[in-house]
């Protein structure tokens, strides 16, 4: 009898190795382990048995079953497992295929620069101001120390909109429209576009300024310095040595023209620099007292400084891009580059 | 401004190399913005004489010519005809390379070798067209290079000359600023001129009528001149800085010019009539024919110098055709005058006639030296024709020029530019500077200014000279100490940079145009508002001529334009200002915010829908935007009223019974003159209203406790009811 269940156990393990479909095995089960099963059956007959044969065979039976019953299950497991695996792998898709994206449009590069600009000054504790673009000879030209018949006008090419009004040339008026209505301290950057009668690769009709200001008792050439040089490690990094030429502003004085190290060749001397290692960035200087003359400010009090710069020119360095008029172009795969 | 180093040399002794000398002038606010060697490509070339020239055996145009540097005989082949044996030229040897690309080296041509190339003065770079080869004059060394021989071992500055520094108009100007620089010592001019007997008030009488205009005017008379070719090294010089040789008397007021920055002129004194120079104002309406041949409408304001008859030169600006020295002139009257810089400016900004002249008067020349100029053209004319100097020089001198002092505080000197400077160092500054110190105490100092100088009026002028001359590199670098301020940025920044980067993150791509557009976009876009709009009086062309009343135009033609490069996908919008005139011609600058859209909605791609956008894309943009910046009582109503919007596929925006905008389809007449065959919607937002408009304010509210319930209704209406 114990022979007999261990063939039974023996043929239910071989018949359970060949089976890999859920159904077979929970046929097998049946075949074994269920009602008419032929365990059950060899179960089923232990009353017949002498006690001693009873306890014996029903010992080694119970055995069988359970371990018949744990090798079913663990067969079980395995190919449902299979089976799981098999339907992740159908469900298999080509990585390789692009993702779908949700739509990501671009800022403009020069709004992009002139943000960044803004967020160095305002880091600096300057405060933004705008001004009109459509301004008075007054305020562009007369009230920054530039009067009629001066050959200083001959600087900037005027777009005229009557006798009295202009495009503004520079956002230098908001100067003024500041001094007018506040006192000193003065902490302020006025970034905006302004027009000039000139148009070829370097030069656009219509560009984009940023005005800075700083007005109050002590301020001294060395804090414009101090500021623009900040500013300018900010923008192109640390390491950028910057230099101060003296240069002509009605409307400062001392009047000097920033130049950084060329980015470009980091002052080898390129085509983009002209082989000088240098770029001009930016225009400054401390206010001309002829100005607060203007807005009855006391020169003998206040001093400030003021400077301007190019956004484009300096959207230009940044990317390395050769021709301003590309910025107007507003071409998709120009401006998706940024 | 331009000059060439040598030429420099003679008023300065300063002998650093060039691009030494180009750094330190651009340091102390000189700008060099170019130097050229003159020599370039000019080496290896010498001059040779012809010795013989055969016939090339095998070509008609080719001819052998045999020449010699004195050391060796060449054979070369040359195609130029103006040559002649016992001529001397310019032979450039194996190894030259000249400016044109060209490198020399032996070539067999036609089955002759040729030992290298004669040269014209094209192929040197000296003339943009040339007749044949360079001829040089026959008592040219043989075996010279050419570089020495035309003087081109040389260098040419050109300064970016900034408006205020008139004084260094001049190569005696840009001399005593190297002196200043590099403490070389200054040459003086040394110059004799003979007078004769025969004394200058004989023959010319002198009047101003307008001394405020004409603040002095002096004159020399020359007898018995010759109208010749310059002597070369004036000639070269002038060519080196681009400017065509006249001849010798029109090339020596041209060369003092630039020497001393005084302009003169020189009129055939035979066409003087009356032996009179009368200056006076121009009549308006006056017309008057100047040395180029145009015909100028005069107005009250110029400056007109005149003889016993009639006008003969328009003072300041330009001589006149009637009394211009001409090729038979015998007789020469030298003007040199000071004139002022305001009328002058006025007169040649309304003629757009600015000549080397006016750009010398408007500034401003020395008032020192305009003697000192006619003497010395006179000389250099006496030595290149042989002519006679009548004796003395007629002056009418109405306006004296008064010397001008400033006083300058040390402490102030300091205060403006942070520096520590003592008074002994300012007074060291100054001197390098030239300037006249006529008193000083522990607290200032006056200084006399130099009469070339009329950009130093005031106490900050001297304060910039003093951080010019120490250097503005030796300035110390601080930070400004000023209160910390505690400050928003305003609704408008903060309202753009909310819209900006949703759009942006949206698929929208930001454009910037513009703010002048062509006419007839105003009549398309602007209806009847056209009469408000503001025009530019000089416009660079049509397409920029008038300030824009929207920003619609240009975003079309922006998708335009892209289409033509086949993207036509395209999300795009501006912030940006517009521009009317009010009821009393008052400007109003308005900010819009406009946006476009054509095309696909999502990206072109392997697995998404190709869905067109329409009219509810656009809209949902306009509601992402109202309640990203957390507008809340917005309301769509009715059509738009523009009338470049679709008719039945628009509304107007409403903010509070306000309205802000409009949205829609974009009219198909309007976009099929723009040749778009696609449909394109947009919106159009005052900007500033939006700004303006009330916000919601946040206010956390309790979540529901219970889930939702759907209830699916259906309603049968009319077709003309709308849904809201």
């Amino acid at each position: 009898m114990t022979d007999d269940l261990l063939q039974i156990k023996q043929k239910a393990l071989d018949e359970l190795k060949d089976l890999n479909k859920l159904d077979d095995i929970y046929n097998l089960k049946v075949k074994y382990l269920g009602k008419k099963g032929s365990l059950t059956f060899v179960l089923r007959n232990l009353g017949k048995m002498l006690p001693d044969k009873r306890r014996e065979v029903g010992m080694l039976c119970n055995k069988v079953k359970v371990e018949l019953a744990a090798a079913i299950e663990s067969a079980a497991d395995k190919v449902k497992l299979a089976e799981k695996n098999r339907k992740l792998l159908e469900e298999k898709v080509d990585t390789s295929l692009p993702g779908r994206r949700p739509a990501l449009g671009r800022l403009h590069p020069v709004n992009k620069v002139n943000e960044e600009i803004k967020d160095i000054f305002l880091r600096l504790g300057f405060v933004i101001q705008e001004g009109p673009e459509i301004e008075t000879d007054y305020y562009n030209f007369e009230a920054l120390n530039i009067p009629k018949d001066h050959p200083a006008r001959d600087m900037q090419d005027t777009f005229y909109i009557s006798k009295d009004h202009v495009l503004r040339t520079h956002t230098s008026p908001v100067q003024v429209l500041t001094f007018e209505k506040q006192s000193p301290p003065i902490k302020i950057i006025a970034p905006g576009r302004v027009s000039r009668c000139d148009s070829d690769v370097t030069h656009s009709p219509m560009f984009h300024q940023v005005e800075g200001f700083l007005v109050d008792t002590d301020v001294t050439f060395g804090d414009l310095k101090g500021i623009l040089i900040a500013f300018i490690h900010q923008m192109f990094g640390e390491k950028i040595a910057v230099r101060f030429r003296p240069s002509y502003f009605p409307f400062t004085e001392p009047s000097a023209e920033v130049d950084m190290q060329c980015v470009i060749c980091m002052g080898k001397g390129c085509r983009v620099c002209k082989k000088s290692g240098w770029l001009e960035i930016l225009g400054c200087g401390m206010i001309n007292p002829a100005v607060f003359e203007h807005v009855k400010y006391d020169t003998e009090k206040y001093t400030g400084f003021a400077f301007g710069m190019g956004v484009e020119r300096i959207a230009m360095l940044k990317y390395q891009i050769n021709d301003i008029r590309l910025f107007y172009d507003n071409d998709i795969r120009f401006l998706n580059q940024f | 401004m331009k000059f060439t180093y040598n030429w420099l040399k003679e008023y300065v002794d300063v002998d650093i190399p060039a691009d030494e000398l180009s750094e330190m002038l651009t340091m102390a606010g000189l700008e060099i913005e170019t130097l050229t060697y003159l020599g370039a490509g000019l080496d290896n070339i010498c001059s040779v004489k012809i010795l013989d020239i055969e016939k090339h055996p095998n070509a008609d145009k080719l001819s052998i010519c045999k020449v010699t540097d004195g050391e060796s005989e060449h054979e070369i082949v040359c195609g130029a005809k103006n040559m002649k044996g016992g001529d001397i030229v310019a032979l450039a040897k194996k190894g030259a390379n000249l400016p044109n690309g060209i490198k020399i080296k032996p070539t067999k041509i036609r089955g002759v070798v040729s030992n290298g190339m004669l040269c014209s003065e094209t192929e040197l770079g000296l003339a943009d067209e040339a007749g044949g080869i360079m001829i040089l004059a026959q008592d040219t060394t043989i075996g010279k290079p050419v570089i020495d021989i035309l003087g081109l071992d040389d260098y040419l500055f050109e300064i970016g000359l900034t408006p205020n520094r008139s004084d260094c108009l001049s190569l005696i100007g840009i001399a005593r600023e190297v002196a200043m620089l590099t403490g070389a010592k200054l040459k003086t001019i040394d110059f004799v001129a003979d007078e004769s007997s025969e004394s200058v008030s004989g023959a010319i009488d002198i009047s101003i009528q307008n001394a405020s205009a004409c603040n002095r005017y002096t004159a020399r008379v020359l007898r018995g001149v010759s109208i010749k070719e310059s002597d070369p090294i004036i000639k070269s010089r002038l060519n080196a800085i681009g400017v065509r040789s006249i001849n010798n008397i029109v090339d020596i007021t041209n060369y003092v010019m630039f020497v001393y920055g005084q302009p003169m002129h020189a009129f055939d004194y035979d066409k003087i009539m009356g032996k009179k120079i009368i200056v006076r104002n121009a009549s308006d309406g006056g017309k008057f024919t100047t040395l180029d041949e145009k015909e100028r409408e005069l107005t009250a304001g110029d400056i007109m110098i005149c003889d016993e008859k009639r006008a003969v030169a328009l003072g300041g600006v330009m001589g006149g055709m009637n009394s211009e020295v001409s090729d038979d002139t015998k007789d020469i009257l030298l003007e040199s005058a000071y004139f002022d810089p305001v009328t002058i400016r006025r007169t040649a900004k309304r003629l757009g006639l600015a000549s080397e002249s006016s750009h010398r008067f408007e500034r401003g020349v020395n008032p020192q030296t305009v003697t000192v100029a006619l003497d010395y053209a006179a000389s250099l004319m006496q030595k290149s024709t042989g002519c006679k100097i009548l004796s003395g020089i007629a002056d009418v001198w109405p306006v004296k020029y008064e010397s001008r002092d400033i006083k300058a505080r040390f402490a102030r000197i300091n205060k403006v530019l942070g520096t520590d400077l003592t008074n002994d160092d300012i007074l060291n500054l100054l001197g390098r500077l030239m300037f006249e110190v006529k008193q000083k105490s522990d607290e200032h100092v006056l200084v006399e200014i130099p009469q070339y100088r009329h950009d130093l009026v005031k106490e900050i002028d001297i304060i910039e000279e003093i951080a010019r001359t120490y250097g503005y590199n030796n300035i110390k670098v601080t930070m400004p100490k000023i209160p910390a301020v505690s400050e928003k940025r305003s609704e408008k920044e903060v309202t753009a940079a909310k819209v900006r980067s949703l759009l942006v993150n949206n698929g929208f791509y930001e454009v910037i145009n513009y703010s002048f557009c062509a006419h007839k976009d105003l009549e398309i876009f602007s209806g009847d508002l056209i009469d408000r709009r503001i025009g530019v009086l000089n416009p660079i062309n049509e397409e920029q001529s008038v300030m824009r009343m929207s920003l619609l135009p240009a975003l079309i033609e922006t998708v335009k334009k892209n289409m033509n490069h086949k993207n036509n996908d395209l999300k795009l919008f501006e912030i940006g200002r517009s521009f009317m005139k009010g009821d009393s011609g008052e400007i109003f600058e308005t900010n819009r915010f406009t946006g476009i859209i054509t095309g696909l909605c999502y990206e072109d791609n392997w697995s998404n829908a190709k869905k067109v956008v329409d009219f509810f894309d656009i809209k949902g943009i306009v509601e992402l935007i109202l309640e990203s910046i957390k507008v809340i009582r917005y309301s769509f109503k009715g059509g738009a009223s523009s009338k470049y919007l679709h008719p039945a596929v628009s509304t107007q925006i409403y903010i509070a019974g306000e309205k802000v905008g409009e949205i829609g389809e974009l009219h198909p007449d309007i976009l099929e003159g723009y040749g778009i065959d696609k449909k394109v919607y947009a919106f159009d937002f005052d900007f500033d209203r939006l700004c303006a408009s009330q916000k919601e304010r946040v206010v956390f509210r309790q979540l529901p406790k219970y889930p939702y319930v759907k209830r699916d209704i259906a309603i049968v209406v009319d077709k003309g009811i709308a849904c809201d």
